[in-house]
């Protein structure tokens, strides 16, 4: 088995370990924070790959599908779902400016690494600022959709119940 | 442009503007849910059946990056159960009958993709296996999303996601 493998095998087993730490009364948010960040993620993963900015020479299903199955379908949902539940919406602004640029650089830098040093993932013309910044944008994204998501939901979920 | 391309591009033109137009704005919460839910499950369930060479999509949106044809599998068919879950009927005998019947719009969409377009092409596959792939994957999403619907109590502890 290749170095490139064991990365994969271990980075699904450290997400497997992270999501088990989320509190059973916040699985409800993080199952929409991961759902959501999928679609967003599926449909660019798929773009950029389509238009040749980044390549992932080992890959699963890598007969048919040539971005990356597991950061787009797995990872990087568990993150967000994991950046939701513990979102300090409490604190100032600058704690929470801080909170998304942590996440979006504890993504980047791994992936820098990778990119250097292995065939996980092969940057064509991309660089590792726009990761960081598409990851920002995204948890930013996401973090909207979830916000709109939950501010209503609980009465729609009760009308329905009595209906 | 071709047939299939035009084909291909109602799908998603139809699929988006359904959303938009059809969707009770009271709803779109629950559809938008029931939707992601099932892009999720469809999305990996396509994956393996196109890598395994069961199906195979000759003409479709993003033929770099991946061998599945999006419109469906990632707007249309997701999309279709949503509007499933949102006007499901509230009788037992009238709710089995409906979801034989979503089920069997969706197979036969796909049949008729087969029979008059380049699309989809069912290599070793037929329209029933397809209808049986669909009926499970119908129910292994109420799993989740009758899941995450029920418990109204343990709900309200988790709305509070301030923005």
């Amino acid at each position: 088995m290749s170095l490139e493998w064991g990365i994969l095998i271990f980075v699904w087993s450290l997400t497997f370990s992270l999501i088990s730490l989320i509190p059973k009364n916040k699985r409800r948010i993080a199952f929409v924070a991961f759902l959501s960040m999928q679609v967003i993620t599926n449909l660019f993963g798929v773009l950029v790959v389509e238009f040749n900015l980044i390549s992932y020479p080992v890959r699963f299903f890598s007969e048919v599908y040539r971005a990356s199955f597991t950061f787009e379908y797995f990872i990087y949902p568990s993150v967000c779902s994991i950046f939701t539940v513990f979102y300090p919406y409490y604190r100032s602004y600058l704690y929470r400016f801080g909170y998304y640029a942590a996440f979006s650089t504890a993504i980047t830098v791994p992936e820098f690494f990778l990119e250097q040093y292995t065939d996980v993932i092969n940057y064509i013309q991309w660089e590792w600022y726009w990761t960081w910044f598409t990851l920002f944008l995204t948890l930013l994204l996401s973090r909207r959709l979830i916000v709109w998501f939950f501010k209503d939901l609980s009465n729609e979920v009760s009308s329905n119940n009595k209906r | 442009m071709g047939f299939d391309q035009i084909i291909m591009m109602l799908i998603w033109l139809s699929g988006i503007t359904g959303f938009v137009v059809l969707t009770p704005k009271h709803l779109k919460r629950r559809l938008l849910l029931a939707t992601f839910n099932f892009q999720a499950l469809v999305w990996l369930c396509s994956l393996i059946l196109v890598s395994n060479g069961f199906i195979s999509y000759p003409i479709r949106d993003f033929p770099n990056a991946i061998d599945v044809l999006l419109a469906t599998e990632y707007v249309l068919y997701p999309l279709l159960y949503g509007f499933h879950i949102i006007y499901k009927p509230k009788n037992l005998v009238t709710r089995r009958i409906y979801l034989l019947t979503s089920v069997s719009i969706i197979t036969a969409i796909d049949v008729i993709l087969v029979y008059f377009t380049d699309l989809v092409l069912y290599v070793h596959y037929t329209w029933y296996w397809k209808w049986i792939t669909i009926f499970v994957l119908f129910h292994l999403t109420n799993i989740t999303f009758n899941w995450f619907m029920k418990e109204e109590v343990a709900f309200e502890n988790e709305k509070r996601v301030s923005p």
